[in-house]
């Protein structure tokens, strides 16, 4: 199976806590999540989990999620969660949040409108 | 009327087999919302297909086809692998701590929440035949 959808990786910078801290770091898929490409998703948040605990996937250019997408996301935050830090999301679309409401999933994962939002609620943690 | 298509089982014909069912929406006159859940309804099930009915992917193949009746819009998927048993597949809680939801049965759930009616049937000859319909009155 080939990944085929660009995913950035990136430390958010100047938001990362306390010197010495690993920081915030902010995941964003680029294309629809579907079992063709989750495994770009899949390496992006574990390179980024080997970064720091601290993570916002930021969804807003994700037209579409597929089950194996939304495990992708389960099983990071899983990971998150038992580093001592957590998986956050923002920038969800319409569809793909209703999505989220109808089968449950809203009720797993802290949803964000904003990445600043995501952020900041990081930040008030210290 | 019927339209169908037929692809090998092969995750790169996931994006064609959703232009194939936007198509089919268009000509149905479903609403956009509607049209989202029908074709994240029919990627699960072809997803499923790929990874369990043949156990990957393979040159084998996946029939869609659809049809309207009355309110009802129709799809059928067909496949030639390993019989289909939906009562072996236990439905996933996901009103637990996240710790506990269990990783298997999503796709299946996901299609029974999106559609109207989730029917499973597997015949010697014509293999699993599943039919999913959503009610779109217009």
């Amino acid at each position: 199976m080939s990944s085929v959808i660009p995913v950035v990786v990136e430390r958010i910078e100047d938001r990362g806590g306390a010197e010495g801290e690993e920081g915030i770091w902010r995941v964003v898929p680029q294309g629809r999540l579907d079992a063709r490409t989750v495994s770009a998703l899949e390496s992006a948040l574990e390179s980024a989990l080997s970064q720091s605990p601290r993570l916002v996937v930021d969804m807003s250019e994700v037209p579409y999620i597929s089950s194996g997408g939304l495990r992708a996301l389960m099983a990071a935050r899983r990971r998150a969660r038992a580093q001592g830090g957590d998986l956050r999301l923002c920038g969800l679309n319409e569809r793909v949040e209703e999505i989220f409401d109808l089968i449950g999933f809203a009720a797993l994962f802290p949803i964000f409108g904003s990445l600043e939002e995501a952020v900041e609620s990081f930040r008030q943690e210290g | 009327m019927e339209r169908s298509l037929t692809v090998p089982a092969r995750f790169t014909e996931l994006a064609h087999i959703a232009e194939f069912i936007a198509q089919a929406g268009r000509e149905a006159g479903l609403d956009e919302r509607t049209l989202f859940h029908v074709q994240m309804a029919v990627d699960e099930a072809c997803s499923n297909i790929i990874e369990h009915a043949y156990g990957g992917e393979s040159d084998e193949r996946i029939r869609l086809s659809w049809h309207c009746e009355g309110e009802k819009f129709v799809v059928t998927i067909q496949d030639w692998g390993e019989p289909f048993d939906p009562s072996a597949v236990p439905v996933p809680r996901l009103d637990v701590p996240l710790e506990e939801v269990p990783v298997g049965g999503l796709g299946l759930y996901i299609m029974r929440k999106l559609m109207d009616e989730v029917t499973f049937h597997f015949d010697e000859v014509e293999g699993n035949i599943l039919r999913m319909v959503k009610r779109c009155p217009r």
